[in-house]
Order: structure tokens, then C-alpha cells, then sequence
């Protein structure tokens, strides 16, 4: 509820759209893909130390985990092809005998798969959500911001208190 | 404008990561205690306790202290403990989900040790243990019983026993019992006499009317479909019942054959026990020797019955592993291929009578296939308070036929004294003082061994006290013994070795006892198996099929009346009474048109 708050909060803020649009899509990548792997500590710093929203991030990380759930039987094929794929064996095999190839774990089928899939809609996600956060301010967040439902959340306690806690 | 940098998040970040590695740090031992006891457990089918754990970054590695290994097949004792491992990994491969360990330390094993409180273990093990362990507790009930100096009573021996021969009456019966109710039952279903007849008088009556029109012919007709219906559904049920006697048949004739062969199974197992003592002698030295040699087998054969099992149950846990669809981790090739899991070098020293022996081994893995080499391992041990020389060597792989591997081994100069050897009421003896020396080879394939072993102890001198005729014989030839060659066989699983003990002894033994015990015991002997025979011979005569044969007969008749009426036809007459009308038709059409 308060991630939901806070992200209705950014949006209908002065906040750039780009914040908002790079922390749903890095939420997503993590998301998509097994949690404790390399690229997912470089997208923890990137998110930590640029203005992404976390909010964003948080909401689509959780969002995506669960639809991982979906798509995992579909990306480990797509791992399992890409790994195998006999013309990408020679780059593969360098990488894996460098420490960084190691330590990204990229020889694992599900996270090379759910990787690939993340990567693949990311720019997707980037841009639509992007027009999307721009054409919601243009367009609906005055009618929204009058809906009842909009009303009775801002008028609860607890974002009473959020509000509190942000001044 | 606010700067795209945030740096109180660069903050978190750090906060994130120094916490994460404290609480590792505060708690990682702990967990690799817990995470090997499991894996340990599991491996072994019982109880693992380790008492404690500790780690270091720098270079990799993990010490656990004092392991504690149930026996599952007696769990208030330790199969093995182990005062302490010490062992550096590899940090990269633990990212591939690969354990590779560069060298590891194995102090103070000792084996059969007792427990402080007898350990869990697992249901699947007792389950496989269980039905062996019933047979063998039996087998000893009934060997308590049937002791030198009673006389024997083959009575009591069937009695006790767990004869193959009452199973295969009860299944026999069993078998019987439900063919007989479900083909009652089936019986009782088919279309009785009286019915048949009620079709037959039916079918009779539809033939005899004289039809005057087509439309009642016609009638008559679906009449008879309908009767001819039923008799098919008759037909097919008797049909049925015909194939269930046939299957019963077949299935009483089985349990009937099992039932004849098992006096026979049962009569080999319990001859031994009713020759007594006399069947013992045919196998004194294993009588004498054998608990010896299995304990001292256990040190030789420790890489072979301690290890190996715990690798093939890791091959197959591996196997299952990646049949779940939590994705796969694919090895690429690198300068030195890395399996799943490797020991490069371990260094293993075990307790010995009070004696350190260090085995050194290399490539500890189950993927020797991809390794390209085989686990190898060799203890060289020389001029010891205990021993002059103790040298074994060995190898083995899992490859994908199965556990494959050699050993070899000579032994000399152990000197051995004041060893208890056996202690019975019918007869005890030790060893007062002997020099032994042995070579031996085995063959492991497909987790099955075969092996030999020739142990001579000499000088020997024995003492031994035997009560009653036969074993006073025994203990006179022991105590009379200067020296002694044995031949130990080696076969059976890996994890159970099984050892076939014999000498010259056994040979003297069993002509001396022949002599003058055979009449009596084949006495007993046949006495066994007449009793036996006996046992099956009103079963047997219980399990008459004569009532199916006769219900099939009947049942027969049956099919062979339902053939018949269903032969009843009335196409023809209908088309003599088209025929008739068509005439009658051609005859009113002529006379109108040429009248």
C-alpha cells in the first residue's frame, strides 16, 4: 500500500517521467531473472545512485517476480538454445574462463533466458512507460485525483502519516 | 535541477553490502554446519552430527570438528566419526554451483564407536533393511535353538522358521480364494436355463405364425432383432466368464507350481540348521575366524564400503537435480575440466589399533568420466609397533555403466596377540599369539565386488574350548594348529561385502565329522523334508478347479444354444411376402390394362 501510495505520489508529481520509466524497467529485469546474480547488484547500485524511482522499481520487481513464474518455462528454452547454439560456443567458452564470466553466472540456463527476455523488453518498457507517465499527466491525473477511491486513500491514515513523515 | 547523481543511495549501497556481510560473517558458520549435517544425512541415510564449523575468506576455506556418522544399520553406534575436516575451496566454480576443493585434511577416523544417543534414520533405509534384518533375526532365533547337545527337533525348526513354503500356501489360497468368488459370481450372472428357453420358445413362436400382411411380418421381424440383441449380450458375457476361467486357470496352475518348489527353497535353507553342528564344521574356519576377518576387512575395504556408496548416491542426486526445471548450469570447456563436485588431494588418516594410518587420495569425484581419470588413493605404512608393512592401492570411477575400479594390497609382519576370536557357549577360542601376512586383490564393477585374499598366520597358536562331541573335535584340531592358510572371496555390494572364509581346516573338519555323524543327520535331513512335503500336500489338494470346469462346461453349452438361435432367420419370409404382394400388384395392373 505505501509502495502504491508513493508511486501515485511520483506520479503525479513534478518528477521526471525517465525517473519513473528506468525504475520500472530495471524492476522488471530483476524481476524477470534470478535475484541473487551479478547483474542484478549492478542494477541495485545504478537504481541506488542515480535518481531512479524506487518506488517504481520496488513495485515492478514484485510485479515481474510473479510473472517469472509464467514465463520461466518459456526463457529456459530460450537459455537452454542460446548456451547450446553451436556458432556462440566460442564466445561462450571465453567468457567462461574469464572471472567475470563466472561470477555472472551467464551459464545458467534460466538466467541467461529470463535475462534475455528482460533485455529484450526493456526498451519496450522504457519508452511506452514513459508515454504513458507523460499522457496519464496530460490526460487522466486530474480525473483521477478526483475519483473517489484516489479521495478516500489520500484522506486515510496511513497517508496522512506518510505525508507527515515526507515533510 | 536536481543532479542525476544520488549520493546518500551510493550510501545505502555501501550500508547494504557491509550488512549483508556481517550478518554472513556473524551466522555463515552456522549455516555450513547446518547445510553439511543435511547434505551428510542425506548421503548417508541416517543421522550426521558435526559439533562445530568455521570459515575463512582468504583463502577459501571451511573446517568442520568432530563428525559423527550413524550407522543406519545400527544406529547407537557411528558407522564412522571423524575428529576433523579441513578443507580450501575454489571460490569461482561455488558460482557455477561446482565444489572444488584444492586439498582436504581428514584427522582421527575411527569406526564403530558408540553413540552418546542412537541416531535418526532415514524411513526409505529402515525400509530396505528391515525385511533382511526379520530374516536374519529369525535365522538366529532358530540357530539358538538348534545347538550341539539337544536333540534336534525339526518340529520346532519349521515351526520357527520363516518358510517360504507357508507364504506360497497362503498366496495359493489367497489366489483361490478370490478367482473362486469372482468366478462365482461371474457364474451366477450368466443367463440361467430357463431364460435360454424363454428366447428359444419366443423365437420358436415368431417363426410358426403364418403372416397375412408384410406389416406384421415386419413386425415380427424387429421382434426377433430385439430377442437376437439380448442373445448377443448373453453371448458376450459368457464369452467373458469363458476368458476369466481360462485366466484362473492359469493363475491357480502359478501359485500351484510355487507352491511345489517352495518345500525345496525352504529344505536348502534349513538343512543347516538341522545337520547342526555337523553343517557348521563345513565352514569352521568362517565359524572361528569370521567376525575377526570382518572387522579387519573393514580397513581394507574402507574406500571401497565407506566411499563409493556415498559417490554413487551423489550421481544420482546430481541426475535428479536437473530434471526440475530450475534451469541447468552448462559447463564450457575449460584448461582443466571441472565436474560437479572434486577433491583434488586428501590426505585421511584413521585410528588403527592405536597406530595413525594416513591414506592419500587424488580427483575425489562422481564424474570421472569427465575428469578423464579415475579417484585414486594407496596407504604405505612400514615398521609400526603393529606391523612391518602395510601397503594398498587402488582406483575406481563412476562411469556410465557403473562403479568400476581395482585394489590391491599386502600386508606382513602384523603380530597379533591375546585376540578374542569367538565366545559361545558351545565353543570359544583366541588367539594367543600369531604373525599374519596377506595379499589380496578385488574387482569392483557396477558397484558389485569380486576380490580374494590369502592371509597366513604363522606361527599361530591357538587356545579353544569346545562343549559336546563335535566341538570338542573342533577346539582339539584349533588348539593342534601351528600355523594356518586362509582364503578369504570377496563378493556382494560395495556397501555389504560379503566374505567367503575357508582353509584346509574346514576339509579335515568335515571328513573327521562325516565319519562319524552322517547317518544320524541324514535322518534328520530327510525328516525335514518329508515334513515340509507334507505341508503342501492338503493345500494343493484344496486348490481343485473342478466346479470351473464344469461351470465352463455349462457355460459352453450355453454359447453353443445362443449360436444356434441366433441362426433364426425371418429376410426370407419377408421377401417372400414382398415377392407375394409384388405378384398381386402385376397381376391387378394386367388385368386392368388388357381387360
Amino acid at each position: 500500500m505505501r509502495l502504491l501510495l508513493k508511486l501515485l505520489k511520483a506520479l503525479n508529481s513534478d518528477a521526471s517521467p525517465w525517473q519513473l520509466a528506468f525504475g520500472l524497467t530495471f524492476g522488471m529485469i530483476v524481476g524477470l531473472t534470478p535475484i541473487l546474480r551479478l547483474h542484478n547488484l549492478v542494477i541495485l547500485l545504478l537504481v541506488l545512485c542515480f535518481r531512479v524511482n524506487i518506488s517504481g522499481f520496488l513495485l515492478a520487481l514484485a510485479f515481474f517476480s510473479g510473472v517469472a513464474w509464467i514465463t520461466d518455462p518459456l526463457v529456459l528454452g530460450w537459455g537452454e538454445s542460446v548456451l547450446t547454439a553451436a556458432s556462440l560456443q566460442d564466445i561462450w567458452t571465453a567468457l567462461y574462463n574469464t572471472d567475470l564470466g563466472r561470477i555472472s553466472q551467464f551459464n545458467h540456463t534460466l538466467t541467461m533466458g529470463s535475462l534475455l527476455l528482460g533485455l529484450l523488453l526493456s526498451p519496450i518498457m522504457l519508452f511506452v512507460s514513459r508515454w504513458l507517465i507523460v499522457k496519464y499527466r496530460e490526460r487522466f491525473m486530474a480525473w483521477v485525483t478526483k475519483l473517489k477511491i484516489i479521495q478516500f486513500l489520500k484522506g486515510s491514515k496511513l497517508y496522512q502519516l506518510y505525508q507527515q513523515l515526507q515533510e | 535541477m536536481k543532479s542525476i547523481i544520488r549520493l546518500p543511495g551510493m550510501a545505502a549501497f555501501v550500508v547494504i553490502i557491509a550488512l549483508f556481510s556481517l550478518v554472513s560473517w556473524l551466522f555463515l558458520d552456522s549455516w555450513i554446519r547446518l547445510a553439511a549435517q543435511s547434505a551428510l544425512s542425506q548421503a548417508n541415510g541416517a543421522e550426521v552430527n558435526i559439533a562445530s564449523a568455521s570459515h575463512q575468506f582468504f583463502p577459501l576455506g571451511v573446517s568442520l570438528a568432530g563428525i559423527e556418522i550413524t550407522d543406519p544399520d545400527m544406529p547407537e553406534q557411528n558407522r564412522v566419526s571423524v575428529g576433523g575436516i579441513e578443507a580450501s575451496i575454489e571460490l569461482l566454480p561455488l558460482f557455477s554451483h561446482k565444489v572444488i576443493i584444492d586439498a582436504l585434511s581428514v584427522t582421527d577416523i575411527t569406526f564403530n564407536q558408540a553413540r552418546k544417543q542412537a541416531g535418526w534414520v532415514n524411513k526409505d533405509t529402515l525400509d530396505a533393511d528391515s525385511s533382511e534384518q526379520e530374516q536374519t533375526s529369525a535365522q538366529t532365533d532358530i540357530e539358538s535353538d538348534s545347538g550341539e547337545g539337544k536333540d534336534i527337533d525339526v518340529d520346532a525348526i519349521i515351526a520357527k522358521a520363516p518358510l517360504k513354503t507357508d507364504d506360497a500356501i497362503k498366496s495359493a489360497q489367497q489366489v483361490y480364494a478370490d478367482k473362486q468368488q469372482a468366478l462365482k459370481s461371474s457364474y451366477e450372472s450368466l443367463p440361467d436355463t430357463a431364460k435360454l428357453k424363454d428366447y428359444e420358445t419366443r423365437i420358436k413362436a415368431l417363426k410358426e405364425v403364418d403372416y397375412k400382411d408384410l406389416e406384421q411380418l415386419t413386425k415380427a421381424k424387429e421382434e426377433l432383432d430385439k430377442i437376437k440383441a439380448s442373445l448377443k449380450a448373453d453371448k458376450a458375457a459368457i464369452k467373458a466368464f469363458r476368458q476369466q476361467v481360462g485366466d484362473a486357470k492359469t493363475a491357480i496352475t502359478d501359485a500351484a507350481k510355487s507352491l511345489r518348489q517352495a518345500p525345496q527353497q525352504d529344505y536348502d535353507l534349513l538343512k543347516g540348521l538341522v545337520s547342526g553342528d555337523a553343517g557348521a564344521i563345513e565352514e569352521a574356519t568362517a565359524m572361528v575366524f569370521g567376525d575377526q576377518m570382518g572387522e579387519w576387512s573393514q580397513y581394507v575395504l574402507m574406500a571401497i564400503e565407506q566411499v563409493t556408496p556415498l559417490l554413487n548416491k551423489s550421481n544420482k542426486q546430481a541426475e535428479q537435480k536437473q530434471t526440475r526445471g530450475e534451469g541447468r548450469w552448462i559447463s564450457f570447456n575449460l584448461a582443466e575440466p571441472q565436474p560437479d563436485f572434486l577433491i583434488k588431494k586428501a590426505d585421511i588418516s584413521l585410528q588403527v589399533m592405536d597406530e595413525t594410518l594416513t591414506s592419500y587420495w587424488r580427483d575425489i569425484t562422481h564424474q570421472h568420466q569427465l575428469l578423464g581419470r579415475p579417484t585414486r588413493y594407496e596407504v604405505d605404512s612400514r615398521n609400526t609397533q603393529h606391523w612391518q608393512q602395510l601397503t594398498l592401492n587402488g582406483q575406481f570411477a563412476v562411469l556410465e555403466q557403473g562403479l568400476k575400479g581395482e585394489q590391491r594390497w599386502k600386508l606382513a609382519g602384523i603380530n597379533v596377540k591375546d585376540q578374542n576370536l569367538i565366545d559361545k557357549h558351545t565353543l570359544s577360542s583366541s588367539i594367543r599369539s600369531a604373525n599374519i601376512a596377506s595379499e589380496g586383490q578385488l574387482q569392483l564393477e557396477n558397484a558389485q565386488l569380486h576380490g580374494a585374499s590369502k592371509i597366513q598366520l604363522a606361527p599361530l597358536s591357538l587356545s579353544a574350548k569346545g562343549s559336546g562331541k563335535i566341538m570338542q573335535l573342533v577346539a582339539k584340531s584349533l588348539t593342534q594348529l601351528d600355523s594356518l592358510n586362509i582364503q578369504v572371496d570377496i563378493s556382494g555390494e560395495a556397501k555389504h561385502p560379503s566374505l567367503a572364509i575357508s582353509s584346509d581346516l574346514d576339509n579335515n573338519l568335515k571328513a573327521s565329522i562325516k565319519q562319524n555323524f552322517s547317518a544320524e543327520k541324514q535322518k534328520k535331513l530327510d525328516e525335514l523334508k518329508a515334513k515340509l512335503n507334507d505341508k503342501i500336500n492338503a493345500p494343493l489338494s484344496k486348490l481343485g478347479i473342478d466346479d470351473w470346469q464344469s461351470w465352463d462346461q455349462d457355460a459352453n453349452g450355453k454359447e453353443s444354444s445362443i449360436d444356434e438361435m441366433l441362426t433364426s432367420q425371418l429376410d426370407n419370409l419377408v421377401d417372400k411376402k414382398k415377392d407375394e404382394v409384388k405378384d398381386k400388384l402385376k397381376d391387378k395392373l394386367k388385368s386392368k390394362l388388357f381387360k
